[in-house]
C-alpha cells in the first residue's frame, strides 16, 4: 500500500481538527495537538486503482502571537489549507501559509477548504467562494465549501488531494 | 574504528558510550540507595535463596530491559518504512505509532534547538514503564521499543544492528516513496524479527544457568499453596456476599448464606412469593449452585398474597372457560343452522324431483292404462245403454233405424234420440282427447242394389247426421268434436243372423274412436329413457 503524508493547516479555530474527525478512520488523542502542536489521524482511501494510506498531520493553527511549527511541513505530500468561511481574515491568512509551505516543500498538491459552510446564507457561500477562487484560483488545485457539522465536501475534498497525490 | 565501521551512525555511538555507562552507575547506585525499601528485603531473601551476590542480583536487575518493537522512519514524512514486534507488545497501529513517534521526536529537537547552542538529538523518550530509544540516521529514524531503560551493553547491540541496517539499505531509505509494497520493506522486517527473535533467546540463555535450589522451590510451593488456599476462601466469601446483593438487588428480599456444618445455607423469609423462582434462577446461574441449600419460608403477607393470586387466577380461567365455552356454543348454533338449511333446500330439491319422479310415474301408468280406464270409463257410462258395444267400445245406432230406404235425410225425432248416447260419448272421450286420433261416425247401407250407390248413399248420410248434430251446441262444443269424421262404408260388414241378413241393422249408423298410438308409444318411450 502507498503511504502519504498530507498535512493540514490554516489559522486557529478554522475547523481543521473536526474536519479530520469527520473523515477518518483512527486517531490520537486531542490532546497530543495541545501538547506537541500536531494531532497525526489515518485515513485509507479508496480511489479508482489504487487504495492509499492517508497520514493526516493536523497542525495546530496559527494565532497572531504563535506561528506555525513549519518543521511538521517537512516531507508532506499534499497540503489542505483551511479557512473559516464566516471569518474573511482567515482566508487572507491562506496567503502566508502557501508562502510558508512552497518555501519549503517543492510542488506539493494544494487544496483550499473554505470551511463552515453550515453557517452560511445562500448569499454569503457565493459571495465567499467568489473570493476564494479570485484571491487563491491560480494557487491551489481546487477549492471545496466544506462543514464538518453536515459534512458537505468533506470527502470529496479529501478524495481530491488523494487523487493528486497518488501521482506525486 | 568505530567512525570506519560505521560512517553514519558512529559519532552517536561513541558519544553515547560515555552516557551509558554514567546511566548504568546511576542506576545501580539509585538501586543501592533503596536500603529500606521492600525491594532490598526481596531482594536479600532472593540472594540468600539462591546463592548469588546481591551486587550480581543488582547488576542483573539493571540488565532485564525486553525489547518488544522495532520500528524504520522516514524522517522528512513520518512514514513508517517498515516494522517489527513481539506478540506480547501492544502497539495497535505502527503507521499511526510512527508518525506521533516522529512528531514528538521533531518537536523535542525543535525544543532543545530553540533552548540549547549545541546542537543534539533526543534519543531516550520514556513513558511509565515503556521506553523509545531512538537513533536518528540519515533519512530515517531506528526506534527500538522497550518495556524500561536499556543498559549499555543492549545500546551498543541495537546500534549495531541498526547501523547494519542503515549502510544496508542508504539509498532506498534516501528514495523511499511512502509504497511498502517494495521487497526491501519485507526484507528490513525479517531482519527486525530475527533481531528481536535472538534478543529473546539470549536472555532465556541467562536465566538458565542460574543454579537449582530445591529449599527455595519447597518453600514457594508451600507458600504458593497458603496464598491459594487464602485466595480460594476470600473468593468464596467475595462470591457468596456477592450473591447475596444479587438476590437483595433483583428481588428486594433479604437473604443470607452461612456456613453451617460443612454446607452453604441460603436463609430468608420473602415477602413476595414469586420472588423464590427468581432466587433458584440466580443461584442456578451461579457456581454455587450445587453447594449452597435453600432455607427459604414465606412471610404471613407473602402467603395471603399468594392464596388471593391464585385465587385471582382462577377467577380468570373460570371467566375465561365460560367464554369460550358461550363463544363455541354461539359458533356451534350458528354451524346447525346453516346445517339445516341445506338440509332443507337439498330436501326441498328431493321433494320436487320426487314430485316429478312421481308425476312421471303417474303419467307413464296413465298412459300404459289409458287404454282400459277409457274403456272402462266407456262402460261404466254406458252401463245401460242399448246403443254401447261393450266388446268394440263404440256405439252403434242400427235399432233406432234413423234413415228409411233410399233416403239420407235421417229422422229428426230419432236423431235427437241418438244426440244425448252421442254427447256422452263425445264427453268421455273428451277426458282422452291428447290421445284420441279421430271419432269416426260410420254409416252402412244393406247389401241390395248398386254397391256404389250404396257407398254414395251411407257417406251422404253420414255426412248429413254430422250437419245436423253441428247446429247442436252441446255436440259442436264438444273439445273432441273436430276430430270427428265422417265415412259411407257402403253395403260393407252387412248384420247376418242365423246366416241371413237382418238388412234394417244392416242399415245402420255406428260411431266409434281410434286412439293415437303412435303418440303414446313415443311418450312411453321418451319416459322410460329419461329413467
Amino acid at each position: 500500500m502507498i503511504s502519504r503524508k498530507i498535512v493540514l493547516v490554516g489559522d486557529f479555530a478554522t475547523g481543521k481538527t473536526s474536519l479530520i474527525r469527520r473523515f477518518v478512520d483512527n486517531q490520537f488523542s486531542d490532546s497530543y495537538l495541545s501538547t506537541i502542536g500536531v494531532k497525526i489521524s489515518k485515513k485509507l482511501i479508496e480511489l479508482e486503482h489504487v487504495t492509499l494510506r492517508g497520514m493526516i498531520w493536523d497542525i495546530e493553527g496559527g494565532t497572531d502571537t504563535k506561528a506555525v511549527n513549519k518543521t511538521y511541513f517537512i516531507g508532506a505530500h499534499g497540503a489542505i489549507l483551511v479557512a473559516d468561511g464566516t471569518r474573511f481574515e482567515t482566508l487572507e491568512h491562506i496567503e502566508m501559509y502557501i508562502t510558508l509551505l512552497q518555501g519549503n516543500l517543492k510542488n506539493i498538491p494544494l487544496v483550499l477548504a473554505v470551511n463552515k459552510s453550515d453557517s452560511l446564507s445562500e448569499e454569503e457561500r457565493i459571495d465567499i467562494m467568489k473570493k476564494a477562487q479570485t484571491m487563491y484560483g491560480g494557487m491551489v488545485q481546487s477549492i471545496f465549501l466544506t462543514s464538518a457539522k453536515t459534512g458537505e465536501g468533506v470527502e470529496e475534498m479529501f478524495h481530491a488531494i488523494a487523487s493528486e497525490m497518488a501521482g506525486v | 574504528m568505530i567512525d570506519a565501521l560505521y560512517p553514519i551512525m558512529g559519532g552517536m555511538i561513541s558519544k553515547y558510550v560515555s552516557q551509558a555507562i554514567k546511566e548504568m552507575m546511576e542506576t545501580i547506585n539509585q538501586k543501592v540507595e533503596q536500603g529500606l525499601s521492600v525491594e532490598r528485603y526481596k531482594r536479600k531473601l532472593k540472594a540468600k535463596l539462591s546463592g548469588v551476590s546481591e551486587t550480581e542480583l543488582l547488576l542483573e536487575e539493571s540488565a532485564d530491559a525486553s525489547l518488544l518493537a522495532m520500528f524504520i522512519i522516514h524522517k522528512e514524512s513520518g512514514l513508517l518504512i517498515s516494522e517489527a514486534h513481539t506478540e506480547e507488545s501492544n502497539i495497535g497501529d505502527p503507521h499511526m505509532v510512527a508518525s506521533m513517534a516522529s512528531a514528538i521526536k521533531d518537536f523535542i529537537n525543535d525544543w532543545i534547538a530553540s533552548h540549547k547552542a549545541e546542537k543534539e538529538e533526543v534519543q531516550i523518550l520514556s513513558y511509565g514503564k515503556d521506553t523509545l530509544y531512538i537513533e536518528s540516521a540519515g533519512s530515517v529514524y531506528l526506534i527500538a521499543f522497550l518495556d524500561s531503560d536499556p543498559d549499555y551493553e543492549m545500546r551498543s547491540n541495537i546500534n549495531a544492528f541498526f547501523a547494519s541496517v542503515v549502510k544496508q539499505y542508504a539509498d532506498f531509505f534516501q528514495s523511499f516513496n511512502g509504497d511498502d509494497r517494495a521487497e526491501e520493506v519485507s526484507e528490513l522486517s525479517d531482519k527486525m524479527y530475527a533481531y528481536i527473535g535472538s534478543h529473546s533467546n539470549r536472555e532465556e540463555s541467562i536465566s538458565d544457568t542460574k543454579p537449582y535450589n530445591p529449599a527455595k522451590w519447597i518453600f514457594i510451593l508451600l507458600l504458593s499453596a497458603l496464598l491459594f488456599y487464602v485466595g480460594y476462601q476470600l473468593k468464596i466469601y467475595y462470591d457468596m456476599n456477592a450473591l447475596e446483593k444479587r438476590i437483595s438487588r433483583q428481588t428486594g428480599e433479604v437473604v443470607t448464606i452461612h456456613k453451617e456444618d460443612g454446607s452453604y445455607i441460603l436463609h430468608g423469609v420473602l415477602k413476595e412469593p414469586s420472588h423464590f423462582k427468581s432466587i433458584q434462577n440466580l443461584l442456578a446461574k451461579s457456581s454455587y449452585s450445587k453447594e449452597i441449600a435453600l432455607d427459604i419460608s414465606l412471610s404471613v403477607e407473602g402467603v395471603k398474597e399468594l392464596i388471593e393470586a391464585q385465587e385471582k387466577r382462577n377467577e380468570a380461567q373460570k371467566t375465561a372457560l365460560s367464554a369460550t365455552y358461550q363463544k363455541h356454543l354461539q359458533v356451534l348454533k350458528q354451524q346447525m343452522i346453516s346445517k339445516l338449511e341445506r338440509l332443507q333446500k337439498q330436501q326441498a330439491s328431493l321433494n320436487k324431483s320426487l314430485e316429478a319422479y312421481e308425476n312421471e310415474k303417474r303419467t307413464i301408468k296413465q298412459l300404459m292404462e289409458l287404454e282400459k280406464n277409457l274403456y272402462t270409463s266407456l262402460d261404466r257410462a254406458f252401463a245401460n245403454n242399448i246403443y254401447y258395444n261393450s266388446r268394440s267400445h263404440s256405439l252403434n245406432f242400427a235399432s233406432l233405424h234413423l234413415f228409411r230406404k233410399g233416403s239420407i235425410e235421417p229422422e229428426s225425432r230419432k236423431l235427437a234420440i241418438m244426440a244425448t248416447s252421442f254427447k256422452k260419448y263425445l264427453d268421455v272421450l273428451s277426458e282422452y282427447k291428447p290421445y284420441i286420433k279421430q271419432i269416426l261416425l260410420l254409416s252402412y247401407s244393406d247389401t241390395r242394389g248398386d254397391a256404389m250407390h250404396n257407398k254414395k248413399l251411407t257417406e251422404e248420410r253420414a255426412q248429413n247426421i254430422l250437419k245436423y248434430f253441428s247446429h247442436d251446441p252441446m255436440i259442436s262444443h264438444s273439445p273432441v268434436y273436430s276430430l270427428i269424421k265422417t265415412r259411407g262404408e257402403g253395403e260393407n260388414n252387412p248384420v247376418i243372423v242365423n246366416g241371413v241378413e237382418d238388412r234394417n241393422a244392416s242399415r245402420r249408423v255406428e260411431i266409434q274412436f281410434t286412439l293415437d298410438r303412435n303418440k303414446i308409444d313415443t311418450l312411453l318411450k321418451n319416459y322410460l329413457e329419461k329413467e
